[in-house]
């Protein structure tokens, strides 16, 4: 189950691989778009661990933390769509001090209708939307979640090969894009190996 | 890349602050946030004007604040959104009571760090209205107008906006009048050469120099269609064409016109080119009220220009033409 603890190691962990991942996921999003994804990922996930010593029992305010840590380091629409997302999570969550499997579902939904609607895209422009698809999908019929993070972003990264990505400035690469992988993509699953 | 400037990781707020010295009775430095210029003496009591956006585009968007203009503007580093802490920073600073209305160019990050913003500031109470500017008619078509860029034209959306709220008009008014602004404004542009951003060290796309893109965004988007430069009035009756064409200019229509210098294309071109407009105008009979010529929206050093027009009823005339005090714009 999820709670304050779990949560506590996910993110110290999510940082060291944000940090090693870095100069990879800088030149992923460098052949398609502005080269800032490794910033906006380390900055956040830096600033949630300079506040991880706030985190408490109510996983709403946990979550918040993390919200208004994205707000405070990232000028990328990335980072504000994860902003959003943590921040809908917490209002789901609070006042909850261990998160269910339905629970950690619901996380995942909220995550992707939240980037659905802010990021005014769809499912199948080859997005994180995409992984974030396949997650809850195999979460129905399974709880080792180390497993389906990692067997999903990956399968999400491989059924979009050869596709198009559809949404943002990316679009503007047309047929490139084909042979690239997008790179909220490539970053969701390098960050679950560390589950 | 030839460059006047020192550590390429300074050039924001180096320039930032040369603003400020160089216009301390016009703008200042907001306390808690060097990212956010706000006016030098904050106005008490009206709808506060906010605006946002990246670098690189001066007088675009800092250049704007000013009595009767924009009350504060979030700077984002070159070419990239401000964060939302900078926004919510220049909305509490332009805020005094009576709700303030954002004016946001139709780019992702802008928009999507804008609604994030103004949610996070009316939860402490302050109303926020928006207006996504969409002037670029290269960028979509007229059945997706909400998907176009906003360029030059948003400069007319500012200066109304300012203007009506400094009557103390209420949020609701002020914004109505500013979104009449943005269905009214059309702009079309021309690349010839690309800028280079200080950091990256090298330009934002390549083109050879007998070739023009026509509707190409103002960070390299791609436009319509890339083609051999051609002499200035032909170039101009098809910008035109397209222009009148979109917005449904008819004869008897009052009218102002912005040409608009990308950054290096020099004054004598743009009066060339103003020079063929305004023929072409008087010839389709549409009024020109007044012709704004220079450097209102630029990406640092890359040539071409763009061409707006606003159509304008007595209502908008009125503010368009109102008094302000901004060292970019001349009543």
């Amino acid at each position: 189950m999820l709670n304050k603890i779990v949560l506590t190691n996910i993110f110290k962990k999510l940082l060291e691989e944000a940090k090693n991942s870095y100069d990879d996921f800088n030149a992923a999003d460098g052949k398609i778009g502005d080269g800032d994804l490794g910033v906006t990922i380390l900055h956040g996930l830096e600033e949630v661990n300079n506040n991880i010593n706030k985190f408490n029992d109510d996983m709403g305010a946990n979550f918040m933390l993390c919200s208004q840590a994205f707000v405070k380091r990232s000028g990328s629409s990335f980072g504000t769509l994860i902003a959003f997302s943590f921040m809908n999570i917490s209002k789901n969550l609070k006042g909850k001090t261990e998160c269910s499997h339905e629970d950690i579902i619901d996380i995942f939904k909220t995550a992707l209708k939240t980037i659905l609607e802010r990021g005014k895209t769809s499912l199948g422009d080859k997005t994180i939307a995409d992984s974030l698809d396949l997650i809850i999908k195999m979460l129905k019929d399974n709880k080792n979640y180390s497993n389906v993070l990692k067997l999903a972003t990956k399968q999400a990264l491989d059924d979009f090969k050869g596709k198009k990505i559809r949404i943002g400035r990316a679009r503007m690469f047309e047929d490139k894009t084909k042979d690239l992988d997008d790179p909220g993509m490539l970053a969701l699953n390098r960050l679950t190996e560390v589950f | 890349m030839k460059k006047i400037i020192n550590n390429p990781a300074n050039f924001v707020e180096e320039s930032i602050d040369g603003l400020i010295k160089s216009h301390p009775d016009v703008y200042a430095l907001a306390k808690e946030n060097n990212r956010v210029v706000t006016r030098a003496n904050k106005a008490s009591n009206k709808v506060g004007i906010v605006t946002g956006g990246g670098s690189g585009h001066l007088p675009v968007f800092t250049g704007y604040v000013g009595e009767g203009f924009l009350d504060a503007c979030a700077i984002g580093s070159v070419f990239a959104s401000p964060s939302v802490d900078q926004m919510v920073s220049a909305i509490k600073n332009a805020d005094n009571g009576n709700g303030v209305l954002c004016i946001i160019g139709n780019y992702g990050g802008d928009v999507m760090n804008f609604e994030m913003a103004c949610e996070m500031v009316e939860a402490e109470g302050i109303k926020t209205k928006k207006v996504i500017v969409a002037d670029d008619i290269a960028s979509a078509s007229v059945a997706e107008k909400s998907k176009r860029r906003g360029i030059a034209g948003m400069i007319f959306v500012f200066k109304v906006a300012g203007a009506i709220a400094e009557t103390g008009a209420s949020l609701d008014d002020v914004f109505k009048t500013a979104t009449e602004v943005n269905n009214n404004i059309r702009t079309l542009g021309v690349a010839v050469s690309p800028c280079i951003l200080p950091e990256a060290g090298k330009p934002t796309f390549e083109i050879s120099d007998d070739e023009i893109e026509i509707g190409m965004g103002i960070h390299g988007e791609p436009g319509i269609k890339r083609e051999k430069l051609r002499p200035a009035n032909d170039l101009v009756d098809d910008l035109y064409n397209r222009i009148i064409d979109d917005s449904k200019l008819a004869a008897n229509d009052n009218i102002v016109v912005m040409i608009n210098s990308l950054g290096a294309t020099p004054l004598e071109e743009l009066y060339i080119i103003s020079k063929r407009v305004n023929e072409n105008l008087s010839n389709s009979k549409i009024k020109n009220i007044k012709t704004y010529v220079g450097r209102y929206a630029t990406s640092m050093e890359m040539a071409g220009m763009s061409i707006t027009t606003l159509k304008l009823n007595d209502n908008l005339k009125k503010y368009l033409l109102a008094k302000s005090d901004c060292p970019f714009w001349n009543n």
